[in-house]
């Protein structure tokens, strides 16, 4: 058993052996504060680090000006204390309509090879910010067509006039759309989990990673569980890249949600993939998100549909769900574009119970308490 | 050797001077918005045909046109060279607004509704065109394009690519929208390789001359809205899956079903003749 532990350190340790650059990156030096085994993540050519960006864009992120009627921000569904992400099914637009997937973890974004729950055409942040701005159905920003109104209102702001002025030193014009967008894309990529007691295990800190923890971890990277197949990897998701990774692979997966047909149909509300490749294969796939914080980011799966961590784990204890009632009726467990790693497990009562344990070690509170993070519009307490 | 430099400079100096006489005429095509042959606008729009309890409100229409030819009275195809100063057009391509965001739009201010540039003769019996932008722009980045490619409500912003038809109606209390683009990209966004649905449908309106006075081409509703939806449990919104009802009459509608003439663009003096290509 324990050699996929000492497996998982190697190759941890052997990623960072074999690393031609050390965690000060970029250019510009810019700093991103991350442990030495853990690489620093890609940056678009044209969207540099840099401090003061990382500083517009943390106050862009959750401004509300950024919405058509001045309600919603991006942190107004990704809050800091879940993840990043904001505790509900569906999130709210700014006219009251609830998106059809569950917002997303922001947990070490920037490792991410698309954006979105299943598009691999958004290969950047730079892309996916667009979605929420722009995107009319449902809207969630609303600014499609009236951006300009929402530049206007920032401009006006004194602060801003100072932010946009050392971020962007060169530019005569710099309040834009695009450079908007770039600030907020850099600070996101400062959302980094990497303190978790998980990490301060492999780092041989002290801390209260138990016997139980470490035999979640143990039946987590087992051929057992098959977890790791898809959430692996430092980041615990196989569509995750950094600085040093090569040939990117697209990877999506069906786990086996629903299958209302009998066919492997999904609720033609969000077919995954498949909405934007419309081939049958893809039918119900979308992307394994990393397991950091996953404790704190229910309700779970692309729709928000389960509940609980305890939930989850069922899913895959069942090899899918099982609708016996309703309009989604089906055995999820038959789909037949199913993962061939979602086969259904069986676990004792203590081996759930120890992957529960491994699954909560790897809630980093430095992260969802980090104040270089937080909504610097509000005045903190005490 | 003076000699020869001579003999072949005339034809030369002879074409350039010709072309020179032979100056492009400017044109103007029209288009106008009808529904069952009465105009459309964001405060007049009437009720529907098929079920005259409900009324139908116009929200938005707006599409993209490129590659605009002209038949001359010999028989030959010409581009229409766009005038390219205004902000509606570029040199290949072109945005007709019929929304003004007034009344029961929701849209932008401007609206445009014809089509203005030069054509190398002065007469022309027949019009051709391809709805939407063509693939070498199609996959820009709408906010930091040029007009009239910087319209960010006209783009398909997860699709990586333009909405080439924007069509949205309130039918009764129902919400009725029609988003057309190249659908089944490939490559990244900005970056778009390839689309196996490129969804550009080709028109041609024979009998379209300029003789008859500036007549405008036509782009009648009749056929998108008369669309029975009363018994459909299917989605009011299209955003390019061909498996939903809307969907499909949309498509038809617009000419992308290789077996049905298009039922949207014609010239009011014949029916508009389909060209059976998806291009």
């Amino acid at each position: 058993m324990k050699r996929f532990l000492f497996l998982l350190i190697g190759l941890t340790v052997g990623m960072v052996l074999f690393s031609p650059y050390i965690w000060i990156d970029d250019k510009n030096g810019f700093d991103w504060q991350l442990p030495k085994d853990v690489p620093p993540p890609t940056v678009p050519a044209n969207n540099p680090m840099s401090a003061a960006k990382v500083e517009l864009g943390r106050h862009l992120f959750y401004d509300k000006r950024l919405s058509a009627n001045n309600t919603v921000s991006c942190g107004s569904c990704h809050h800091q204390s879940k993840g990043f992400t904001d505790g509900e099914k569906g999130s709210t637009g700014l006219f009251g309509d609830i998106t059809p997937r569950n917002a997303m973890s922001l947990t070490n974004v920037a490792y991410n090879q698309n954006f979105t729950w299943a598009n691999p055409l958004s290969t950047q942040l730079e892309h996916q910010a667009r979605f929420p701005l722009f995107g009319e159905t449902p809207a969630e920003m609303g600014l499609s067509g009236i951006e300009h109104k929402s530049i206007e209102q920032l401009q006006a702001d004194s602060k801003y006039q100072t932010l946009f002025k050392q971020t962007y030193p060169l530019q005569k014009a710099p309040f834009t759309m695009t450079n908007i967008i770039a600030a907020i894309a850099a600070f996101e990529r400062t959302l980094l989990s990497f303190n978790s007691p998980y990490d301060k295990y492999l780092r041989g800190e002290n801390n209260d990673f138990g016997e139980s923890e470490k035999r979640g971890l143990t039946l987590f990277f087992s051929e057992q569980t098959e977890c790791f197949h898809c959430h692996g990897g430092f980041n615990f998701s196989d569509s995750s890249v950094h600085k040093n990774s090569t040939s990117p692979v697209n990877r999506f997966h069906n786990n086996g949600l629903y299958n209302i047909d009998g066919r492997g149909a999904y609720p033609k509300s969000d077919r995954g993939l498949y909405n934007l490749t419309s081939n049958k294969d893809d039918m119900g796939k979308f992307k394994a998100p990393t397991l950091r914080n996953i404790a704190v980011t229910g309700p779970f799966m692309h729709d928000g549909s389960i509940a609980t961590l305890e939930g989850v784990l069922d899913h895959y204890i069942n090899g899918g769900t099982n609708i016996r009632e309703g309009k989604n009726k089906g055995f999820g467990s038959a789909n037949p574009f199913k993962s061939e790693f979602v086969p259904g497990l069986e676990l004792t009562v203590q081996e759930r119970n120890d992957l529960l344990s491994f699954l909560h070690s790897l809630t980093d509170q430095t992260f969802l308490n980090n104040p270089d993070l937080s909504d610097p519009w509000v005045t903190p307490e005490s | 050797m003076p000699t020869t430099i001579t003999r072949l400079s005339t034809p030369i100096i002879a074409a350039i001077v010709l072309s020179a006489c032979s100056k492009p005429s400017p044109v103007t095509i029209p288009f106008t918005l009808t529904y069952h042959d009465q105009p459309v606008t964001c405060s007049k729009f009437g009720t529907s045909s098929t079920n005259t309890d409900n009324t139908i409100k116009l929200k938005d229409f707006r599409l993209y046109l490129h590659q605009i030819e002209l038949q001359d009275t010999s028989g030959d195809w010409s581009a229409l060279t766009l005038d390219s100063t205004s902000p509606w057009q570029n040199n290949n391509t072109a945005l007709l607004d019929f929304e003004n965001n007034d009344a029961d739009c929701q849209g932008t201010p401007g609206t445009n509704t014809a089509l203005t540039g030069t054509f190398s003769s002065e007469n022309f019996q027949a019009i051709r065109f391809v709805v939407g932008v063509p693939f070498e722009l199609n996959h820009q980045n709408p906010l930091i394009a040029s007009a009239p490619l910087n319209e960010s409500s006209m783009h398909w912003h997860w699709q990586g690519g333009y909405k080439f038809v924007r069509a949205e109606f309130i039918v009764g209390e129902q919400s009725r929208r029609l988003h057309i683009g190249s659908t089944q990209c490939k490559g990244e966004i900005n970056a778009i390789s390839h689309c196996e649905k490129p969804n550009r449908a080709q028109v041609e309106l024979a009998n379209y001359s300029n003789i008859n006075n500036n007549a405008p081409v036509n782009i009648a509703l009749d056929k998108l809205l008369d669309f029975n939806l009363a018994d459909s449990k299917s989605k009011l919104t299209c955003m390019g899956h061909s498996d939903n009802p809307w969907c499909l009459n949309g498509l038809d509608w617009i000419g992308l079903n290789d077996s049905k003439p298009q039922m949207a663009f014609s010239t009011g003096i014949s029916a508009g003749i389909k060209v059976n290509k998806n291009q």
